[in-house]
């Protein structure tokens, strides 16, 4: 029998969240464009219109152009270690036979739930140079050349920086690419196996061409993150260290200052303009290329 | 099994959800204090509205249980023996508290809105100048202190009012007072017959001799770009003056006007260079820093007279802590510029109850309460007080200055500047990425390019 849903029962169940999602989010962002080209402190109740002026100022401000690299390069250096690694565990938790996959999924995730400001204290202890566990651990080992000041130069700072993340990241990129995972029936697998597959070639072949749709996510989620982080940074340096800003504490540094006040908020909102367009630019972008029509098994 | 435990989680989270929601404060709040009154020493209150009891609204920078605080929790006890009638709400709001008050100011008409916000006076100060704070000239020349036997304003030590104002009036009560200098271990300079450097040269002394005893001379946390730009501002100071200081910062005079900038960029280099500070200090995070300082593996920290509070905890029994001023230049322009700055509180031109803002602040600057604030390591503020043991030179120091400006040489009245151009350059100065002269014409093409832009 066909049941035609009435519009107006749908409209009436969307409608609270709507009106919620409008008035909280949608009109703030709204003003969050307006304020983006103004000049405002947030202490006065005059906002002076200036046009464009913070987006220019964007292009010969040096602090911003270096935020906007780093936000880059934790885009792709993060993202290619970040999937990597997921791609690798969702192999060897998906093989034929291998026990503990729950136990090692859980395990994974782990990090992903300890909030970033406590990881920002143990990873900032790791890297020191002096009583930190890394140096210690390689000046053990006689790996001594190795040791570095991981957080003293924006390169290796930056890296020290990227590996934290990405490590508490890898599991929430691997839950879902082992849900994915759950939905491609056996039988693909099993009839390469019977054909002499083996198991390297049968994820390679099989299983991560039926994954496609869940990368294509799974990496928008990861440039949409990263191009808004901040908790980790900001939690190990409190925006002090300016040669290691990433968008999102730039943003929080320029609108309300760290130890010395600035208060620009319409300059922050102008670099959250952007942030937002970047969003748009790569993660729509991807998708747009990647994406292709459901699949059905 | 499994919808009974779906039950459970869910009647656990709708449970702390209500939990949650069930306190209407956005900030912890201490309990409303309505003690009854007790008589006690009482000053010549400010006359009140008559009639109307008003809601004192206080909004202090500390977070709930911090040792400061308590003690802002227990002025306000104190306040309520003495004025029962009026109710006291004192909000700890934490260091964010001005982005807090940035957004109170969107409905300055409510009943909570703060008639007293506090912070360090380098960030309160921009807001006095844009008229945020009413000015205090007036209760401090004419009224009473609480003890009601001096004049209020002449009571705290004149050079700190005098660092604190803004376009030459007050507008804050001060609450501790802070320098800045070389912190060090009194028994450890004991241990290798040291004494307190008062030239450079006996600087120097002291940094090799602690060197050849294994002990790093000077500890620094080299990604702390504000500490980093401070050791720089110190220095120029001295060598260059404080007004070229900031007429350079304000882009009015070239960096290669005055020799004194360069000179001050070549003492601040040669601390990495002759190896004074610890290894891998470039990559050190705050607080490491403070730590090594305090476990006695390095010698000297360069920081402000906050630090005995903030290292109570971790300071060994053993450690003898001291201040000592920066030394004496050669060639210094004026050679004992200090800094002297506090945290203060102020009260907002929207407050609705200044009548009782001032009565609170005269309990707040009064001799006792000033007094158990020494237990915490934090300054007294008042002309003649006892001393924090850790800065018993404090005032020797203050009182030798020749010329004094606010923390940072006052340059946070530039932040975007100071933080956009003179912060990062400063980091790759005192690291040794830069050598002076790099660093001088960076700063001086950076500075430019900052206001023509």
């Amino acid at each position: 029998m066909n049941r035609k849903v009435k519009p107006w029962i749908v409209l009436g169940f969307l409608l609270p969240g709507l009106l919620l999602y409008v008035y909280f989010f949608f009109i703030p962002m709204l003003e969050s464009f307006y304020i983006s080209m103004t000049e405002w402190d947030g202490f006065s109740g005059e906002k002076t219109f200036i046009g464009l002026k913070n987006f220019s100022d964007m292009l010969t401000d040096s602090n911003f152009k270096i935020a906007l690299v780093n936000t880059m390069i934790f885009m792709v250096v993060g993202g290619v270690l970040v999937f990597f690694i997921t791609i690798l565990f969702t192999y060897l938790l998906t093989r034929d036979g291998f026990r503990g996959r729950k136990f090692f999924s859980n395990f994974f995730y782990f990090p992903n739930m300890i909030s970033q400001a406590a990881l920002a204290v143990l990873w900032v202890f790791v890297y020191n140079p002096n009583f930190g566990i890394l140096n210690n651990i390689l000046k053990a080992l006689g790996l001594e050349s190795w040791i570095q000041v991981w957080l003293g130069s924006r390169e290796t700072g930056l890296g020290s920086i990227i590996f934290a993340t990405s490590v508490s990241f890898v599991g929430f990129y691997l839950i879902l690419m082992l849900s994915g995972c759950d939905r491609i029936p056996d039988t693909y697998r099993e009839a390469a196996r019977i054909d002499g597959a083996g198991e390297i070639t049968i994820f390679f072949k099989i299983t991560l061409p039926l994954l496609r749709d869940v990368l294509v996510i799974s990496v928008t989620l990861w440039v949409i993150n990263i191009i808004k982080y901040f908790e980790l940074i900001w939690a190990m340096f409190k925006g002090a260290n300016t040669a290691l800003n990433t968008l999102g504490t730039y943003m929080y540094a320029m609108s309300f200052g760290v130890a010395t006040p600035i208060f620009k908020l319409g300059y922050g909102a102008a670099i959250s303009v952007v942030m937002f367009l970047l969003v748009v630019v790569f993660a729509g972008g991807f998708r747009l290329i990647f994406d292709r029509e459901g699949m059905q098994y | 099994m499994k919808k009974v435990l779906a039950v459970i989680l869910a009647i656990t989270m709708l449970a702390m959800a209500f939990a949650g929601c069930s306190s209407s404060a956005p900030a912890s709040e201490s309990e409303q204090t309505s003690a009854a009154a007790t008589s006690s020493e009482s000053s010549e209150s400010v006359a009140e509205d008559s009639g109307a009891t008003k809601k004192l609204v206080i909004w202090s920078y500390m977070n709930e249980g911090e040792p400061i605080g308590n003690w802002h929790q227990e002025v306000t006890n104190k306040f309520t023996e003495q004025y029962p009638d009026v109710d006291v709400e004192l909000v700890f709001c934490g260091r964010e508290i001005l982005t807090q008050f940035q957004t109170k100011l969107q409905d300055t008409g409510a009943e909570d809105f703060p008639d007293l916000i506090s912070q360090n006076t380098g960030t309160m100060k921009p807001l006095a100048a844009e008229g945020q704070f009413i000015c205090l000239d007036d209760y401090f020349a004419n009224e009473q202190n609480f003890e009601n036997d001096a004049v209020w304003g002449d009571t705290f030590v004149q050079k700190l009012l005098e660092a604190d104002k803004v376009d030459g009036k007050n507008y804050f009560v001060p609450e501790g007072l802070y320098t800045h200098g070389f912190f060090y271990d009194e028994a450890m300079f004991e241990k290798y017959g040291l004494e307190v450097p008062t030239t450079w040269d006996e600087f120097i002394n002291v940094c090799d001799t602690l060197k050849a005893n294994g002990i790093t001379p000077v500890t620094l946390d080299g990604t702390t770009d504000v500490y980093n730009a401070w050791w720089y501002v110190r220095f120029a100071e001295r060598l260059a003056g404080i007004d070229d200081l900031r007429a350079a910062a304000r882009g009015e005079i070239s960096w290669k006007d005055n020799p004194g900038f360069l000179k001050a960029a070549e003492y601040v280099y040669s601390f990495q260079k002759n190896g004074y500070f610890q290894d891998g200090f470039a990559g050190s995070v705050f607080p490491a820093a403070q730590a090594l300082f305090t476990q006695g593996t390095c010698g000297m920290l360069f920081c402000g007279a906050w630090i005995p509070t903030e290292m109570a905890s971790q300071t060994p029994d053993t450690m003898k802590m001291q201040m000592f001023a920066l030394p004496e230049l050669p060639d210094s322009v004026s050679p004992t510029h200090e800094e002297i700055w506090c945290n203060c509180f102020g009260i907002t031109k929207d407050a609705k109850n200044v009548d009782n803002a001032i009565n609170w602040l005269k309990i707040y600057s009064s001799r006792d309460e000033q007094e158990t604030k020494l237990a915490l390591k934090n300054p007294s503020v008042l002309v003649g007080s006892d001393t924090v043991p850790e800065l018993k030179n404090i005032e020797t120091i203050v009182d030798n200055a020749s010329s004094i400006s606010d923390d940072y040489g006052g340059l946070n009245d530039y932040g975007e500047w100071f933080t956009g151009v003179m912060y990062p350059l400063a980091t790759k100065l005192i690291t040794g990425v830069m050598t002076p002269e790099e660093y001088i014409n960076q700063l001086d093409t950076d500075t430019q390019a900052f206001y023509n832009k």
